[in-house]
């Protein structure tokens, strides 16, 4: 099964669900190798981590990397070790360094990232964030300026999410806070509340939170991103930070528009 | 490329709140900063809590002026308004050229012609700044 998702205007992530059904596995390595695994940027591969067959789940594995190693050998792998809540709590950590040992010494000459990941918590949101913050080409640029602007409008943090998976892809975080599930909280937030936006017809442009400890904006930003603006300062008019959203719009769309030059065109980004 | 040039034309609360405050001597007690849409954008005083109020109202009364203005013979864009009030004078004076406006609210000892003085100064000031960012 295959499905294609749009990120930030110009990649596109192809995902291959095998199911773990063996007739895929052997179909894709056969026939459709070539199609698969040229011009590859980035594999994930996700393991099971309750599977009882550890043997065949690492030949697999090895096997894709035979095929990246001939057609992409430039492409960065990570891999989530999933199901993680499947797992005693206590024994998550050795488990996953011991799978993590295993990967990095049977990836070689490739490089692997790896990952815990379970849909139960904020693990599998922060996997997907890390990835996504790699593919971004011009990322610590975007960084830099995004602290400058958190600055200037005198913002506790400032966060950007990518406009289809609302996936946090940078952020600058002038107060420390001490939750640290709040990015895929938000997310969520956000997610459903598009999701009964578009029920009604209507597309989500902005939001405004408000309360006596904080105000919180969420806008359209860049034609790829939404940017998420939080002030503790509660005596700054609203519409002075809208302002400055607004007047920072152009620039970080002009930071895209390079970024996009700077990839090749017609150039496939296979995930 | 110098990616800080043109993030830097944004407005810092901070400093803006300061500006507004220096008018707030000898009788002035608040100034603002409003939308044409007469939201508040910033404001620096003392003694009050309704400015919200005062900014919505100040911007429709320059809005209904300058309706008006278009029946008038002559053709100069408002410059300047200054009321005199039961309980205080106003003046409300262009502020950049994107349509923000200044307001500032005295006690009746302040002369309309100091308080005309003082608001045209400060929108001199801010017009650098205030000419180079979008407001809508």
């Amino acid at each position: 099964m295959k499905k294609k998702v749009l990120l930030m205007g110009n990649l596109v992530l192809n995902l291959w669900d095998c199911g773990g059904q063996e007739a895929f596995m052997e179909n894709y390595f056969a026939s459709q190798r070539d199609n698969i695994f040229r011009n590859v940027e980035v594999l994930i591969y996700v393991f099971d981590v309750e599977s009882r067959e550890l043997e065949k789940d690492m030949h697999y594995y090895q096997t894709c990397l035979e095929a990246i190693l001939q057609n992409s050998p430039s492409a960065k792998i990570f891999c989530l070790i999933h199901k993680m809540d499947l797992v005693q709590e206590d024994q998550r950590d050795i488990v996953f360094r011991d799978r993590e040992d295993d990967l990095v010494r049977l990836s070689k000459p490739l490089q692997c990232a790896c990952f815990k990941t379970s849909i139960w918590d904020e693990t599998l949101y922060k996997a997907w964030s890390s990835i996504m913050y790699q593919l971004i080409p011009n990322v610590q640029e975007l960084e830099t300026n995004l602290a400058r602007f958190a600055e200037i409008i005198n913002a506790d943090e400032v966060l950007l999410f990518e406009k289809a998976t609302f996936l946090v892809i940078s952020h600058n975080e002038r107060r420390k806070h001490k939750d640290i599930h709040r990015f895929e909280k938000i997310s969520n937030i956000i997610k459903q509340f598009k999701l009964s936006c578009s029920k009604v017809a209507a597309s989500f442009q902005s939001m405004e939170v408000r309360n006596n400890c904080f105000a919180a904006f969420i806008e359209v930003f860049t034609s790829n991103t939404y940017v998420m603006v939080i002030m503790s300062d509660t005596s700054i008019p609203s519409e002075l930070t809208l302002i400055n959203i607004r007047n920072a719009r152009k620039h970080f769309e002009k930071l895209e528009k390079l970024d996009k030059n700077r990839l090749n065109a017609g150039r496939q980004w296979r995930v | 490329m110098n990616g800080f040039s043109a993030i830097d034309i944004m407005l810092n609360p901070h400093d803006l709140t300061e500006i507004l405050g220096q008018a707030n001597t000898g009788g002035v007690h608040s100034t603002l900063l409003v939308n044409p849409h007469g939201a508040l954008v910033a404001f620096s005083g003392y003694g009050d809590n309704a400015v919200r109020v005062k900014a919505t109202i100040s911007s429709n009364i320059w809005s209904a002026y300058e309706h008006s203005r278009h029946n008038a013979i002559d053709d100069d864009s408002l410059h300047c308004l200054i009321m005199s009030c039961q309980t205080g004078n106003v003046a409300i004076h262009h502020a950049g050229s994107s349509g923000l406006l200044l307001c500032m609210f005295a006690d009746k000892t302040v002369g309309h012609g100091m308080l005309k003085a003082k608001i045209a100064a400060m929108a001199k000031f801010l017009n650098g700044p205030l000419n180079t960012i979008v407001v809508s």
